[in-house]
């Protein structure tokens, strides 16, 4: 699937994506669960905030969503996708390295995990970086890119 | 909602006295405090409203992020000799690449700035790019173009000059002068290897933006204190960026009127003599042209998407129609699941 979500005034994208995610949580979940590419397909179009005084209005919106996911999947799944995102690739609809960590570190944000979920696998992929030989360039790569989302996300170090 | 550090102070000493179990009192980006250990890497103030710094093993962590970063970008490189090419597929712009790691570099220093490691390894990034683009003479035009493009992210993560022989402060300002002057007379060399005009006309641009860059954020540097000495050095950096206007790419631009406005304003305020307006009022007609030319440009770009818009609003729609509606599209599941149960 192809699409191209181009919305030219920054706050129209926004007012767009606020009544998208109202209506997920007018929707019920039934089986099969989404699998993990499903749901971080989905918070993909969502950007992170740009102003960490001023966070999105669809926070809250896309947590109630979240939460109504089957299995515990809000509290238990950031951290598990975070660590397999460092050593597999996730089956389609595929994304970008980039845009996955961004929907990654999205989901620990609205976990109650929050930073907790993404710190076990940063300190897997960079913590040897540089004093091993063999560290994985991709995995060290991939770990910067959850290091670097999640602070956008506003969930790891402080402003 | 916003908090000071005078309150965090406070509210950490009324903390104490219920006697929470925890030793550290962190502010989160939104203002809000909660209680942890220091091991998160959280901004961390004591009852002084000192920062502390984070934790030794998130410091490791910063410290490898910050290698990495530095690492990819003395990779990048901006013209590929076609003979070792073999039609394999062309890299991804170098400048955007350029231009994401700075991104990543200035969200780690934003994010942490209590910490040591972070603010050495930019000091130590611009110290080493400032000794090797002054000190080789024999480097290539693109070796210029990624010691530029360190430097000019170094000084806008905010660091600073390390000169270990220098201690009078005198003397660092004249050598920041003399790393000016020399970053001033750095020029583009056509490279006989250049594989196609348009990696050659990519390096050529990305050259003139980090420069100007660069001179945007030294000439703060140098013309921030009253110094008679560079009176008629301002007044002919001016005169040379208004001549360098007509060969500036428009991304640039900002930073050459940066420099400019820099070295006009210390003219003014320290010349002796009235200011010739001449060069001024050229300069700033040039820069009223450009942002016209910018203004039309924008312009008609914004009335093709404006066309676009009703397309782009189907292709959304079909995006959410596709999400509920059509799960083959996004791999079994998300479709089957979610029922408009109360909508």
């Amino acid at each position: 699937m192809k699409v191209r979500l181009k919305i030219v005034h920054p706050d129209a994208k926004i007012k767009f994506l606020n009544n998208f995610a109202k209506f997920l949580t007018t929707t019920e979940v039934a089986n099969p669960p989404p699998n993990p590419s499903q749901v971080l397909f989905l918070l993909s179009l969502f950007p992170s905030p740009l102003n960490p005084n001023s966070p999105f209005p669809f926070m809250d919106s896309l947590k109630q969503h979240l939460s109504n996911l089957p299995n515990d999947f809000l509290s238990k799944a950031p951290g598990s996708i975070a660590s397999a995102f460092l050593t597999m690739d996730f089956p389609a609809p595929k994304l970008p390295a980039s845009k996955t960590a961004q929907s990654i570190a999205l989901l620990a944000a609205l976990s109650p995990l929050q930073s907790s979920a993404l710190w076990a696998s940063i300190n897997k992929g960079l913590a040897s970086a540089h004093s091993s030989a063999y560290s994985d360039p991709v995995k060290t790569h991939k770990a910067l890119l959850l290091l670097i989302h999640g602070c956008e996300h506003l969930i790891l170090g402080g402003e | 909602m916003s908090i000071s550090y005078s309150e965090v102070s406070e509210r950490a000493k009324r903390a104490s006295a219920i006697k929470l179990n925890s030793n550290f009192i962190t502010l989160n980006s939104f203002g809000w405090l909660h209680f942890a250990g220091s091991g998160n890497g959280e901004l961390v103030v004591n009852n002084k409203n000192d920062m502390l710094p984070p934790h030794p093993s998130i410091e490791l962590l910063l410290a490898n992020a910050s290698n990495l970063i530095f690492d990819e970008l003395n990779k990048i490189t901006f013209i590929v000799d076609e003979q070792f090419n073999n039609g394999a597929k062309q890299q991804n712009n170098p400048l955007s690449n350029i231009l994401n790691y700075s991104k990543y570099l200035d969200v780690l220093v934003t994010h942490f700035p209590n910490s040591g490691t972070i603010s050495s390894s930019v000091n130590k990034l611009l110290n080493s790019s400032i000794d090797k683009l002054t000190a080789t003479a024999t480097a290539t035009s693109t070796d210029h173009v990624t010691l530029l493009s360190c430097c000019s992210i170094a000084l806008s993560c905010g660091g600073e000059f390390e000169f270990d022989t220098i201690t009078d402060p005198n003397l660092s300002k004249d050598k920041i002068v003399e790393i000016f002057k020399s970053v001033r007379g750095l020029e583009f060399v056509s490279s006989a290897s250049a594989s196609s005009s348009s990696s050659e006309q990519n390096a050529r641009s990305s050259f003139q933006l980090f420069k100007w860059e660069t001179l945007a954020q030294l000439s703060q540097l140098i013309f921030s204190i009253n110094d008679s000495n560079l009176v008629d050095y301002s007044f002919e950096l001016v005169n040379f960026a208004a001549g360098e206007l007509s060969a500036t790419p428009t991304n640039a631009i900002k930073y050459l009127f940066e420099t400019s406005m820099c070295a006009a304003e210390f003219y003014i305020n320290n010349s002796t003599t009235y200011p010739s307006d001449v060069t001024l009022k050229s300069l700033f007609s040039a820069m009223w042209a450009t942002i016209e030319e910018e203004e039309k440009a924008w312009r008609k770009k914004v009335s093709e998407r404006s066309a676009k818009w009703v397309q782009t609003a189907t292709s959304t729609t079909k995006l959410t129609h596709s999400i509920y509606f059509a799960p083959s599209s996004l791999g079994a599941g998300y479709g089957h699941c979610l029922l408009p149960g109360r909508f």
